[in-house]
């Protein structure tokens, strides 16, 4: 299991496996914006703007699942100084940043013909801001840090304070009264979005979990080769 | 029925907007991603050749730089 | 070594402890600011009707939108307590009786509210036109 975990191991399996994913992707994101755009029903109230949910609603999970992944492994960087761990975080966050700025925009989108506007400084739209800010400054922190022993302690200090965050937006919409319409889907009661509709919502999100392990496949290798860039000076 | 998905009783500006926003943020990670990813392979390869052949012995031991030349898809091309 | 990773866990917990409690204490302070809207009870309970623009939110009364010319009349209700909205303008595609909505506006009274903007709010439920149907018919 440990052997798994080192960095030139990664790489390994990181370049066999790159091709493979992005067919995967591929076909999974074909069926899903089949279901989500063709096949899935209409709503009844929202009529076609509930579609929109399909791109909406995953990227937000995914940008609340990468950061938390973030700040776990930022904890283990922080105390036991773990090696690969840097490497691993480092490669996930862009594709997290992405995802939390297509769930603003597509979430403005939705907004205009449901609420009424584009945007309102309600706790969970402000909230899903400021992550979206997080990963700004955690990405830009590995950029404007030259030293970097130094970066790898800051970037992972982010992360761990942004963390503080992730509750704040999960359960935003439960401590004070938001526009955001509550949580559908729970763990321990029926989801009250329609079966219908959980199809497209599904595999959407498993479309939008392959590109990230696409781009994180991509980015660790990169880092990598730039490391063994350096290696070869050493020689 | 191709009107219908296109207009989508008038959501349909606001629905294919999200959609291609979303399209459109992938691609353009996927491309920054592979650009850099073709950069470092390319900056690598230049200076494995750069090396010198007594070097060159001693890197190919080694797994990882091994794989790297392998992989990369400029030689391939 | 071990001594060293032990200074760090305490160093991180301190950290993370004094960032939740200022986040929260921020939270708390900003309460007021943190919440998008008022209900009718909140608004019932007010200590003072201050000129400043806010926000009361609810579901719109079951058969109370009076529509006359360019005035648009309802009652928003938490099931509590009630109050009366005048707003002349457009409202969102979604706005409807038995309907979630947010009115943007100034407080007349504790009773009456003169909206300038009106957002309908969407609830947690998600189903085709036909499972609505089966719903109601039951």
């Amino acid at each position: 299991m440990f052997k798994l975990l080192k960095p030139n191991q990664i790489f390994e399996i990181a370049s066999k496996l790159t091709k493979f994913i992005s067919i995967l992707f591929i076909v999974v994101l074909t069926i899903g914006l089949t279901e989500a755009l063709i096949l899935s029903p209409e709503d009844y109230k929202q009529s076609h703007s509930v579609r929109i949910m399909y791109v909406h609603v995953p990227a937000a999970w995914m940008a609340l699942g990468i950061f938390s992944v973030l700040a776990f492994l930022s904890l283990s960087i922080f105390i036991f100084k773990n090696k690969t761990f840097f490497l691993i975080s480092k490669s996930l966050a862009p594709s997290g940043f992405i995802f939390s700025i297509i769930a603003l925009v597509t979430g403005a989108i939705w907004g205009k013909p449901t609420w009424g506007t584009w945007w309102a400084w309600d706790a969970r739209i402000t909230s899903m801001l400021i992550l979206a800010l997080f990963y700004l400054i955690y990405l830009l922190s590995w950029k404007v840090i030259e030293n970097k022993e130094r970066a790898i302690k800051i970037s992972s200090l982010i992360a761990i304070i942004g963390a503080i965050n992730i509750p704040i937006i999960k359960f935003s919409v439960n401590w004070w009264n938001t526009l955001h319409q509550g949580q559908s889907i729970k763990i321990l009661s029926d989801s009250t979005i329609h079966s219908s509709m959980l199809l497209p919502l599904f595999i959407m999100t498993a479309a939008f979990a392959l590109f990230s392990l696409l781009i994180f496949l991509m980015k660790f290798n990169t880092e990598m080769i730039k490391i063994k860039n350096k290696g070869l000076d050493r020689l | 029925m191709i009107n219908e998905l296109i207009s989508m009783k008038g959501y349909g500006l606001y629905v294919w907007s999200s959609f291609f926003f979303t399209l459109a943020s992938f691609t353009s990670l996927y491309l920054l991603t592979k650009l850099e990813l073709l950069k470092e392979q390319k900056k690598y390869i230049l200076k494995f050749g750069s090396l010198s052949e007594e070097k060159i012995e001693i890197a190919k031991d080694q797994k990882i730089n091994k794989e790297i030349l392998l992989n990369n898809s400029i030689t391939k091309i | 070594m071990v001594k060293k990773v032990k200074l760090r866990i305490l160093f991180l917990l301190a950290i993370i402890l004094s960032a939740i409690l200022s986040v929260f204490l921020i939270l708390k302070s900003l309460e007021k600011d943190v919440v998008f809207f008022l209900s009718p009870t909140d608004v019932k309970v007010l200590k003072t009707i201050d000129t400043k623009k806010i926000r009361v939110g609810g579901m719109v009364k079951d058969k109370s939108i009076s529509i006359s010319s360019e005035k648009i009349n309802f009652v928003i209700t938490d099931f509590k307590n009630e109050i009366s909205v005048s707003y002349s303008g457009s409202v969102p595609n979604l706005f409807a009786e038995n309907k979630g909505v947010v009115a943007e506006g100034f407080l007349e009274d504790r009773n009456y509210f003169k909206a300038v903007k009106i957002l309908a709010k969407h609830d947690e439920n998600y189903m085709p036109p036909e499972v609505k149907e089966a719903l109601g018919e039951k």
